[in-house]
């Protein structure tokens, strides 16, 4: 996209700005009535996230490597096991290589923590928050709660617990999805999620997606039926928020770390060191909680009527 | 040929796929949550002319495809091959028929036309935008008929054939544009 002066691009700048600044007011306002603290974490730091599928982006810091956070979430589990009360953050987030229509490199994330509650309870707060955020740019509908096998089975006519490759190839075929190599059962449950069935949510409603497959459990708690307690938030095709149910056992977070490294080696990326001061807050106890990220400048494409999220940028380069 | 990372992927890139050379047209970066990341791209066979889908794995290498346009001129044909001059170099290329393809019937000799070289053999051949021609054949037209809407068919001198005002005579010089097979304007000598 070539971003030449303000006058030229179709959102105007100054219209972006006081667009963010609104929506970061009503936030504050809505967490302060409910007694929700923000806080703030360092960006930099000496370990990062050991997801597969996450860059990091490095920086050299006196003389030693560091990382900017994917997100604030390992800071901020330190501060649940420190002082266990609720908390909310809005910052800036780094991902290498992500890029496009809906991705950029550095972006705004709002991520918060209600302790004691569960997931359903926290799915709820979220539409109450992002409808309100949303209110007087969309006309919306009632939300809609789900569960991943039942809005599989709605949009490809498959059941994601015992779909074979052939029965994802044939929904990709349809699709006009054609994958060049081989995809792993997770990879096609992703490329679908986003590519059909997210295609063709409607755009005036709140759909919350929930219990996903365990190899997407990421560090959301494991239930007794073998699901992962996470959730994601989409509006028509654009995904805007990632919950969970916290994993709040040491060890598993572990064993998941090293789970993750090993993909990481296979995919030819090098393992990454685990955060240590994550894992000594957890042995020291981390309280129930579920906690959520969400996507900012997504939700700023929707008040806005953005198509793209690089029309959210102030001062390109 | 180096190959090509998808982070590197963007419209006009060229990738050899499934033995082909292909252009990439449209590249979009799909990454759903915390998943595994995807380009889902179309591209075009540069030999066929077919569009295709294709989904890689972010993180994927593709061949890339040694494709070039350079501007030549064109010399002659002997019917089986047309050949082709670069200007600076002098190096001669000839390309057959089939390569030539739609641009053969606008060519009369010492246009610059767009060759594509694949591996350094001809691809395809893109005529000029625009060529002058002389008309060898077509019907009188009735005379005061200079207002638009009627057309006729005529024969140029390389051979192709376009529709022309009726008011057009036999022996004129017509600019004709190459992309749409159509009459532009008359030529003035």
């Amino acid at each position: 996209m070539n971003h030449t002066h303000n006058h030229s691009s179709s959102l105007c700048a100054r219209q972006v700005q006081q667009a963010r600044a609104r929506l970061y007011t009503q936030v504050r306002e809505f967490f302060a009535a409910r007694d929700v603290l923000e806080v703030e974490t360092p960006i930099i730091s000496r370990y990062t996230v050991t997801d597969p599928h996450i860059d990091s982006i490095e920086v050299t810091c006196n003389d030693q490597r560091q990382f900017l956070h994917t997100s604030p979430e390992y800071a901020m589990k330190r501060l649940l096991a420190s002082f266990g009360r609720d908390i909310y953050q809005l910052c800036k987030v780094f991902r290498a290589g992500e890029s496009g229509k809906f991705h950029h490199t550095e972006f705004t994330m709002l991520e918060w923590y209600r302790v004691g509650w569960t997931y359903q309870d926290l799915m709820a707060e979220v539409d109450r928050l992002v409808k309100g955020l949303l209110h007087g740019s969309i006309a919306l509908r009632e939300s809609e709660f789900i569960r991943y096998q039942d809005i599989f089975q709605q949009y490809c006519g498959l059941d994601p617990w015992s779909a074979r490759q052939e029965d994802y190839r044939a929904v990709c075929t349809q699709a006009d999805l054609f994958p060049v190599t081989q995809l792993s059962e997770e990879a096609y449950q992703a490329l679908l999620l986003d590519q059909v069935i997210a295609a063709r949510l409607p755009r005036d409603r709140l759909i919350f997606i929930y219990d996903f497959p365990v190899q997407q459990a990421c560090l959301a708690r494991i239930s007794d039926q073998g699901r992962a307690e996470r959730f994601e938030l989409y509006v028509g095709n654009l995904e805007l928020a990632n919950g969970y149910q916290e994993l709040t056992d040491a060890d598993e977070h572990q064993r998941r770390f090293a789970a993750d490294n090993s993909r990481r080696k296979q995919a030819g990326k090098e393992p990454l060191e685990m955060d240590v001061s994550l894992i000594a807050a957890l042995r020291a106890g981390l309280p129930d909680c579920a906690g959520v990220a969400l996507g900012v400048d997504r939700l700023l494409m929707l008040i806005t009527g953005a198509a793209d999220i690089n029309e959210l940028l102030a001062c390109p380069d | 040929m180096a190959a090509y990372h998808t982070n590197e992927f963007r419209s006009g890139l060229k990738l050899i796929l499934d033995g082909a050379p292909h252009a990439i047209i449209e590249n979009e970066f799909v990454k759903p949550g915390k998943g595994q990341a995807f380009n889902r791209v179309k591209l075009r066979n540069l030999k066929t002319g077919r569009v295709i889908d294709r989904t890689f794995k972010s993180g994927e290498s593709v061949e890339g495809a040694d494709v070039v346009d350079r501007d030549m001129q064109y010399l002659y044909n002997d019917g089986t091959q047309w050949h082709f001059m670069e200007p600076d170099s002098y190096e001669q290329y000839a390309a057959s028929r089939a390569v030539v393809g739609e641009a053969a019937q606008w060519l009369k000799g010492q246009e610059t036309c767009c060759v594509t070289l694949l591996d350094g053999e001809p691809l395809s051949v893109a005529a000029p935008n625009f060529v002058e021609l002389q008309i060898t054949q077509t019907d009188p037209g009735v005379r005061g008929d200079t207002a638009a809407g009627g057309v006729k068919p005529a024969a140029m001198e390389t051979g192709a054939v376009i529709k022309v005002p009726l008011f057009i005579e036999e022996g004129e010089v017509l600019r004709i544009d190459t992309r749409t097979a159509e009459y532009v304007s008359r030529v003035k000598e």
